[in-house]
């Protein structure tokens, strides 16, 4: 989006009857396309499995909804950081930003799980927590997080991850727009 | 009632004085010429008459409705402002498809009449970055005119042409105006002004006056 601006965006906007819509037009086409890249990215690893002879139970199903559903949120709240970041700086500052607050995010989880267990509930509020599946309370994944030994947050539900990240949503697309609106093109 | 009418327009970046509140007065189906220095303040002008900047203080109305209250942006605009922003990958065709989807006022015939008058071949597969600075330009100014809007804000529109060039695109904006077009332009190039021009502005520092026409 920002490439957009800083090239093509005056052409496109004389022609456009108002910011707000493009904006809306614009989040809507990121949000639609976010979606069909896991639903084909999920569909492909699910037919492979079929292929290998892998059988699916209904728990496999909603398991299988709720990784789905939890990458395509989690991965537009992302973006919309990044594209959002990137109207204020360099597009390549807005990834590096937003990629090193999710590595120092994960990187500090691990030490604060290792090193002072009483602040580990307290994690759910981060964002970046709210992108790991695993780390979530979620009894149809409890046998594989304790075959493969990883610790979830007790009381850390996916359904508190889908609010956390639509408000959140909310909030950067709002942001998004309103920025849009109050920006000189150039 | 004035077409553009711009009233005490002041814009500053980083806390320089770009536009220096400025008053302007356009009536419809004329052609305004502007000259100054490089830096005067000229384009910017223009992507204020655009609605692409956002004042600091005063205001723009376009054919009575104004700016970033009424309407984003002009409602019948055509323009080339300083670096035409086309998609490298492209030909000029296709960039003017794409471009034209927007509104979807025009098709085909349209595109390949606007690529004619400027005189650029409809069937050229060129992409867009092996263009001459010359067909760049040529590309802008068929872009602007495609869908015939009664507006056209065109920054140095002869930049880059050969002499051959600027006589086709000067033809190309006598007609646009005789169609009913109100055209504005900024021109290094003082024949450009002083042939296609009812008035002429100059601006210097960001401030406007107006010159007088040499007969």
């Amino acid at each position: 989006m920002q490439n957009f601006y800083r090239t093509n965006a005056k052409y496109i906007f004389i022609r456009t009857p108002n910011r707000t819509s493009w904006s809306i037009m614009n989040l809507i086409s990121l949000f639609t396309n976010t979606v069909l890249f896991y639903l084909f990215q999920d569909l492909e690893t699910l037919l492979v499995g079929l292929i290998k002879g892998v059988s699916i139970s209904l728990p496999d199903v909603q398991v299988g909804w709720t990784i789905f559903a939890s990458q395509a949120v989690s991965s537009f709240f992302l973006l919309l950081v990044i594209n959002l970041l990137a109207l204020f700086i360099k597009t390549t500052y807005s990834y590096l930003i937003a990629f090193s607050l999710c590595f120092l995010s994960f990187t500090s989880t691990g030490m604060i799980y290792e090193y002072a267990p009483d602040f580990f509930p307290f994690l759910k509020w981060l964002p970046t927590s709210q992108f790991v599946l695993g780390w979530h309370d979620f009894s149809k994944i409890q046998d594989f997080q304790s075959k493969i030994n990883i610790s979830y947050i007790q009381g850390f539900h996916p359904a508190f991850s889908f609010v956390y990240l639509l408000i959140g949503i909310f909030i950067l697309s709002t942001a998004f727009v309103i920025r849009t609106n109050q920006m000189d093109i150039y | 009632m004035s077409y553009i009418e711009v009233k005490q327009y002041s814009k500053t970046i980083k806390g320089n004085i770009i536009l220096d509140h400025i008053n302007l007065q356009l009536a419809k189906g004329k052609i305004y010429g502007f000259v100054g220095k490089n830096g005067s303040g000229k384009t910017m002008l223009f992507r204020a008459i655009c609605g692409l900047i956002k004042p600091n203080e005063g205001s723009i109305s376009v054919d009575g409705k104004l700016l970033h209250k009424d309407i984003s942006f002009p409602e019948s605009l055509g323009a080339t402002i300083e670096a035409p922003g086309f998609w490298d990958e492209l030909t000029g065709y296709e960039n003017l498809e794409l471009l034209s989807k927007i509104k979807g006022l025009i098709g085909k015939k349209e595109i390949n009449r606007a690529l004619e008058r400027v005189g650029l071949k409809q069937d050229d597969l060129r992409i867009y970055r092996k263009y001459s600075l010359g067909m760049k330009q040529r590309l802008a100014i068929a872009q602007a005119i495609m869908e015939s809007p009664d507006l056209l804000i065109l920054d140095e529109p002869t930049n880059g042409l050969d002499a051959e060039g600027v006589d086709q695109i000067r033809q190309v904006l006598l007609e646009e105006n005789q169609r009913g077009a109100t055209i504005l332009i900024a021109s290094h190039n003082k024949e450009d002004i002083s042939i296609l021009a009812d008035k002429i502005y100059r601006v210097i520092d960001g401030k406007l006056t107006e010159e007088a026409k040499k007969a």
